[in-house]
């Protein structure tokens, strides 16, 4: 839509009076950085010179009655809207593909109650996740959800796509650790989810809306779980001969304890990022355990651990290394140490059981770097359940073609590749990093016949298909 | 050539990455993509490939008020300061300083301080208590603009301290900008090293060998940005904080205790340009004070919003500052500072149930009659 038609001033008009003249904007600048997320395709775009698609507005809301405005609006002028936090996420899933509005949460960013009693928060998720964090740890408190975009994303991101963090195997992911919503529906409606997460009232709203990406709604509050800060905190780490027996250990573990994290990095990814940003170089591939609670009970966890990977680990590492790894953890997400630029590069993060994960490790590498022989594949498997557990793979192409069309093309085809072979092992799509644009073409294949549910959903609930269009394969 | 192009690398490293931009005062009051590292440089490495600077880049650019909570949290040790300095420089080269501004900039050009006030007034708020003080001394108390002119009664205090301790100083008569500001606005050209020079020159002719300044921001100036600019003071340059804290500790100034619970706001340029937090912390700790730390203290200090950024953009102080009143309200009733700049700036939005107080003047006050 032109911004300067006489259309596009009434319908500015009509914004200003929903949220104030002072919190809509149509500059350039601000367009520009509301054009790229940390989807690699926007960020090439830009890097060979080319603008991403932009939104026609920038509009800050600051309060679920003014989410609740604009989106009447937008639907009565059928207008697209693209609900925006951070704009940290990795799937394209905040670019604005068909312009219109960017409805940017964060003014939306107060921290409304804590409880106590109930060990919950209620905050408006415009806010920044860190800063939540930080006003819970000046309480006694965490939420214990520590992704490393932790600083780059916000409470209502991390929900919108069901994010996780690294202390998940033992705390949940985002969706365990929401007890509620207050979401304003495309019509502009506000409802809310029922005020506990565990009942037996119908299906489960909360995860309707959890994992939807803005295709469903803007999520504008949420009361999420707290927990005290743990009396010990403690880390082991390993080093093991292959991935079978790091593999084998973690089940085992996982079937007597639940640590808050289980690590285990492929020898490239070994000998890449844990020598580069750790230091360590040794053979083989490297597992950290972190492990937290009571004294007496991390004191016990402590010994079980040691005594299952000590049955195939070829070295136990002093735990100051597993501790360096936790300082450290974000470290890996800074320049220069993060991939970035020039080099091509993607996260095709899978979940599967543990019948079929290392399955699935092989058959991802084999199709990437067997199709794709400029590409190099390294995988970590992080989150871990008592079925399974997940693997954090990922591509790397050093000098990736200068066209930014044939980069696209590349791209697209490596991934398409390597997802396929997840899902032809008994993978996922994803595991916590949402579909988002980059993955929405794919969501067929995943779900095959059971696509039409969601379909049906978004139809009913956004019937002129306004909310964050062409993502989620809706 | 842009003067971006020597900002290269730090532009292309932060124009994707949001590692910091839970750190900036402004973008975590605004929400604003373009109130963080990351922003900035995006639009800035489109510069760097052949796209002209306009009015609304321009703008951008000067909304942040170079508190170095970004440099702080960046682990690997890039400055999104420098280019954002460098995108000022090139505003200036291309006429685009924003009006506002360009109004503190001409302040400072024509009249020597960026407010734009008379030479002849910066001193009258204490001119009574420098009239005697002789031309050369071995310490120079440098007072500031702000402290000049806009809360002369912490210059009083301090010139006050010095005499009760028996130091001798002196303080300029007619004491020009340290340029700081200048050189925060358009960068580290001709005008700003021009303006430092009349400073490095009257600091020479009264042969202090300690310059002691008032301000954090005068401080950081000497110390850091003058020798980039070639200019040396031949003195040893330290904050007040840290020489009232000498004095304490030769015994020279004995405090009454004060029983009452602050808390304390870190000045960012003295708690991270300056690495310096616990001298204040002295200071407090001499009278007798019940300090309750804000969770956000010494170097993880967020920004009031700063002096300079506060004369052209109030409005963005004005939520930098409330945010700040938000952080001290969950420790004290009353909050500490140690900067004419930061007790400006917090005063404008101080709560009806929040007391501030400047840590020079409260210190003034326990030692006057001790």
């Amino acid at each position: 839509m032109q911004t300067n038609s006489l259309m596009s001033q009434m319908i500015l008009g009509e914004l200003e009076d929903a949220v104030g003249r002072e919190h809509i904007s149509l500059s350039q600048v601000e367009k520009i950085a509301h054009s790229v997320d940390n989807f690699w395709l926007p960020r090439m775009w830009v890097d060979r010179g080319e603008t991403p698609p932009v939104a026609d507005w920038i509009v800050y809301p600051g309060s679920p009655e003014e989410v609740s405005a604009v989106l009447k609006i937008a639907n009565y002028y059928k207008i697209p809207v693209t609900p925006w936090g951070g704009g940290a996420g990795s799937q394209g899933g905040a670019m604005p593909v068909r312009g219109g509005i960017i409805m940017d949460t964060k003014r939306m960013n107060k921290v409304i109650k804590f409880d106590a009693e109930s060990y919950t928060v209620t905050a408006e998720t415009g806010i920044i996740q860190q800063n939540l964090e930080w006003e819970a740890n000046e309480r006694g408190y965490s939420l214990m959800h520590y992704p490393s975009s932790i600083g780059c994303s916000t409470l209502g991101g991390f929900l919108a796509h069901r994010g996780t963090g690294v202390l998940s195997t033992k705390y949940g992911n985002m969706d365990d650790l929401c007890v509620s919503l207050e979401v304003v529906l495309p019509n502009g409606e506000i409802i809310h989810t029922l005020p506990v997460p565990k009942h037996s009232v119908g299906p489960d709203l909360k995860s309707l809306f959890t994992g939807s990406e803005g295709t469903l709604g803007v999520i504008t509050k949420a009361e999420m779980k707290i927990f005290d800060i743990p009396e010990s905190r403690r880390f082991q780490a390993y080093m093991f001969h292959n991935l079978t027996d790091g593999i084998r250990a973690g089940r085992k573990v996982m079937k007597r304890i639940k640590p808050s994290i289980i690590r285990l990095f492929d020898e490239p990814e070994t000998q890449k990022l844990i020598k580069r940003v750790m230091g360590i170089n040794k053979p083989g591939v490297y597992m950290v355990f972190g492990f937290e609670g009571d004294k007496a009970i991390t004191d016990v966890e402590a010994n079980i651990i040691h005594d299952i990977c000590m049955e195939s680990a070829y070295e136990e590492l002093r735990p100051e290394l597993g501790e360096q790894w936790w300082k450290q953890r974000y470290d890996f997400f800074y320049p220069p140490h993060v991939f970035d630029l020039p080099r091509m590069f993607g996260t095709m993060d899978t979940v599967s059981t543990y019948a079929n994960i290392e399955k699935i490790y092989w058959a991802m590498k084999r199709a990437i770097e067997d199709n794709f022989p400029q590409a190099q594949f390294i995988a970590h498997f992080s989150h871990w359940f008592d079925w399974g557990c997940m693997m954090y793979d990922r591509f790397i192409v050093e000098n990736p073609p200068q066209d930014p069309a044939e980069a696209l093309r590349l791209h697209n085809e490596i991934w398409n590749t390597g997802v396929r072979a997840a899902i032809a092992n008994g993978g996922t799509l994803n595991d916590h990093h949402g579909i988002g644009l980059k993955l929405s073409r794919l969501m067929r294949e995943q779900y095959g016949p059971a696509m039409q549910v969601l379909e049906g959903l978004k139809k009913s609930l956004d019937p002129n298909n306004i909310m964050n269009p062409f993502k989620l394969g809706l | 050539m842009s003067y971006l192009t020597n900002e290269q690398k730090t532009i292309n490293n932060c124009r994707f990455c949001h590692m910091c931009r839970h750190v900036c005062p402004i973008g975590k009051q605004t929400g604003k993509e373009i109130h963080h590292a990351r922003g900035r440089a995006l639009i800035l490495s489109r510069l760097l490939k052949g796209e002209k600077i306009d009015g609304e880049i321009a703008q951008a650019v000067y909304e942040c008020a170079l508190c170095g909570g970004c440099v702080e949290q960046c682990v690997t040790g890039f400055d999104p300061t420098t280019f954002t300095r460098a995108a000022r420089t090139e505003a200036a080269a291309e006429n685009l300083i924003p009006e506002a501004v360009n109004k503190v900039v001409q302040n400072l050009l024509n009249s020597g301080n960026p407010f734009g006030l008379p030479q002849a007034e910066k001193n009258k708020g204490f001119a009574d208590l420098i009239k005697d003080l002789p031309e050369k001394a071995d310490v120079l108390l440098f007072i500031g603009c702000t402290a000049s002119y806009k809360t002369p009664e912490i210059a009083r205090a301090a010139i006050n301290l010095f005499k009760k301790a028996k130091v001798k100083f002196t303080v300029l008569k007619e004491e020009k900008c340290c340029g700081l500001y200048l050189g925060d606005l358009i960068g580290a050209v001709e005008e700003s090293r021009q303006q430092a020079s009349l400073v490095v020159e009257q600091i020479k002719n009264t042969g202090a060998k300690t310059v002691v300044a008032l301000c954090p921001s005068c401080t950081k100036v000497f110390k850091r940005e003058y020798p980039e600019w070639g200019l040396e003071l031949k003195a040893e340059v330290i904050t007040i904080t840290s020489y009232l804290e000498r004095l304490l500790n030769e015994g020279r100034l004995k405090p009454k205790k004060l029983n009452c619970k602050v808390t304390f706001h870190d000045p960012c340029r003295l708690a991270r340009d300056l690495e310096e937090t616990e001298p204040a912390r002295a200071i407090i700790n001499s009278l007798g004070m019940d300090l309750k730390e804000m969770f956000f203290n010494k170097a993880k200090t967020h920004c009031c919003g700063g002096g300079l950024l506060d004369l052209y953009a109030p409005e963005l102080t004005a939520l930098t500052s409330k945010g700040r009143w938000e952080e001290a309200s969950r420790n004290a009733d009353t909050m500490l500072v140690a900067c004419s700049s930061c007790q400006l700036v917090m005063k404008k939005t101080q709560p009806e149930n929040m007391k501030l107080k400047n840590l020079i003047e409260i210190f003034w006050e326990q030692c006057e009659n001790s």
